[in-house]
């Protein structure tokens, strides 16, 4: 029989290295399933860069992410909210690598990172809001 | 380890050393790049990049390395990094940062090997 899985829920603001609080309980979250090292610092890069999308580019007049870590049997699943503008994560990706071809490195590159560093990336977006979920398998 | 960003320099013969500690994002790699800049005014062209104690980057920060990297490269200067740990090589790989650089597992192998360059 399947245990229950277990939840935190974090609601952070947008202010500069804010994300390091959210990196701080995937580290303890990582401690808890078990992980080694490498999976759950990939987990905390992907998380950053979600958070970092959110702070830049949401324009959410309450400036907060909630952020909701659920922890089973096979996985840590990751959701990260905004009540954002919203975007298209399509456009999105075609604008980053047109800007890369560019030369416009700087930016662009964080839903890449959340793709190779998680098991699945997800990304629901409209007028009110965008939730991004990370999976990471054990 | 902290997650606040630290950065020494130090010179070994000819090589600067950059030793980061903390969490490394725009802010952390701008302090990077102002002190290859340093670097770069007092004469000193080859820089070793220690992330030894920086397990987490954003990929503004990388980003912003790149840039270092291709300034230096621009000054014939040659840099490289050390002791990265596999996620951070995985966010090199990911933006192409290994197209311009090498990563060695020790400082003193980063530093033999600009010396062999030089």
């Amino acid at each position: 029989m399947k245990r229950n899985p277990k939840r935190v829920d974090l609601t952070i603001p947008m202010v500069e290295e804010m994300e390091l609080t959210a990196t701080q309980t995937a580290e303890a979250l990582g401690r808890f399933m078990g992980w080694n090292q490498e999976k759950t610092d990939e987990t905390k890069m992907a998380l950053i860069e979600a958070c970092l999308n959110a702070f830049e580019h949401s324009n959410s007049e309450d400036r907060r992410v909630l952020i909701n870590f659920e922890l089973s049997e096979e996985a840590m699943t990751i959701r990260i909210g905004d009540s954002g503008n919203g975007f298209d994560p399509e456009f999105a990706r075609k604008e980053a690598v047109r800007k890369r071809e560019q030369g416009e490195s700087r930016r662009g590159w964080g839903l890449k990172i959340m793709e190779e560093m998680m098991d699945e990336v997800d990304i629901q977006s409209d007028q009110s809001g965008t939730v991004i979920t990370l999976v990471k398998r054990r | 380890m902290s997650d606040r960003f630290d950065l020494i320099v130090r010179k070994s013969d000819d090589v600067g050393i950059l030793e980061t500690e903390g969490y490394l994002n725009n802010l952390g790699a701008e302090m990077v790049s102002d002190a290859c800049a340093d670097l770069i005014d007092g004469g000193i062209q080859n820089i070793v990049v220690n992330l030894k104690k920086s397990r987490i980057v954003t990929s503004i920060g990388i980003s912003i390395l790149i840039e270092v990297l291709l300034r230096i490269q621009e000054l014939n200067g040659v840099a490289a990094f050390c002791s990265v740990t596999p996620t951070v090589a995985k966010t090199f790989q990911i933006m192409g940062l290994l197209n311009a650089s090498k990563i060695f597992d020790s400082e003193t192998e980063a530093i033999e090997a600009l010396a062999a360059i030089t």
